[in-house]
């Protein structure tokens, strides 16, 4: 489901820079005055903004309209919250579909390692091109 | 009239094109086509396929939609959920013939005429 006001979307991309700006400046200058506490308070804020900013506008991505299947060994709850962070329903469905994969989702052990192979890079790639494209960056994508 | 410029390919965007191209028009999905390109020297990650995909489909350079019926080997009461298949649409295949014309005029463009 797309965002229903397609002006939300680079609204969001503006707020978003302006908190990337003032997080980077504010940790610059708590860097300054070799704040320990401050730079602590700007990260966490910036990172309570990204968790909370992208949960809220990917809650209408994971609407389900059966009851999903439950899984030995996986979390799905867990692993939604992830999802619904990164803003990848293609994310969730391609992990969890990688599960039917006898070879994968055989055993409890194979998907749980599949699942936290696959997260690690994924947040770090997510979390990566976020701020090259809120930094007018994404030519580098 | 304005005329849209074809979106240009990352290496990744590249291989994933390339590969639904071979397999057109049959669609695949994200851990199939990280198989396909291991036999390859460019490998394509479990962890970056989909939000590379996802990427993809956002740019309209692929299509996507859910499996319609579970393959074969699924037996019932196995844990099953329709996966997502991708296929390349005109714009992707228009991206990766241009990328493929580029690189062609490379040798070119080192050796001189």
């Amino acid at each position: 489901m797309d965002i229903i006001n397609p002006r939300l979307e680079q609204a969001l991309e503006t707020l978003d820079r302006g908190v990337l700006l003032f997080a980077l400046g504010g940790m610059i200058f708590n860097g300054i005055e070799a704040s320990l506490a401050g730079l602590l308070l700007t990260a966490a804020a910036a990172i309570l903004y990204g968790l909370l900013r992208n949960r809220i506008t990917n809650l209408d991505h994971f609407e389900f309209g059966t009851t999903l299947p439950s899984l030995p060994g996986v979390n799905l709850a867990r692993f939604m919250f992830v999802c619904q962070w990164l803003g990848s329903r293609h994310l969730f469905d391609g992990l969890l579909g990688d599960l039917v994969d006898p070879e994968i989702g055989g055993t409890r052990a194979a998907a749980q390692r599949h699942l936290r192979e696959a997260l690690w890079p994924a947040i770090w790639s997510r979390a990566w091109k976020t701020v090259l494209s809120r930094f007018w960056l994404d030519r580098y994508l | 009239m304005k005329q849209t410029a074809t979106p240009k390919l990352s290496l990744n965007e590249a291989i994933i094109a390339h590969l639904l191209r071979q397999n057109s028009p049959n669609p695949l999905f994200g851990l199939e086509l990280v198989r396909r390109s291991s036999t390859g020297k460019l490998q394509l990650k479990k962890g970056t396929i989909y939000v590379t995909l996802e990427r993809m489909e956002k740019k309209g350079l692929v299509l996507s939609e859910l499996e319609t019926s579970p393959p074969p080997h699924i037996k019932e009461g196995d844990f099953y959920i329709p996966r997502r298949m991708y296929r390349l649409t005109p714009l992707g295949e228009q991206a990766l013939t241009g990328l493929e014309e580029a690189v062609a005029q490379i040798p070119g463009f080192l050796v001189g005429p």
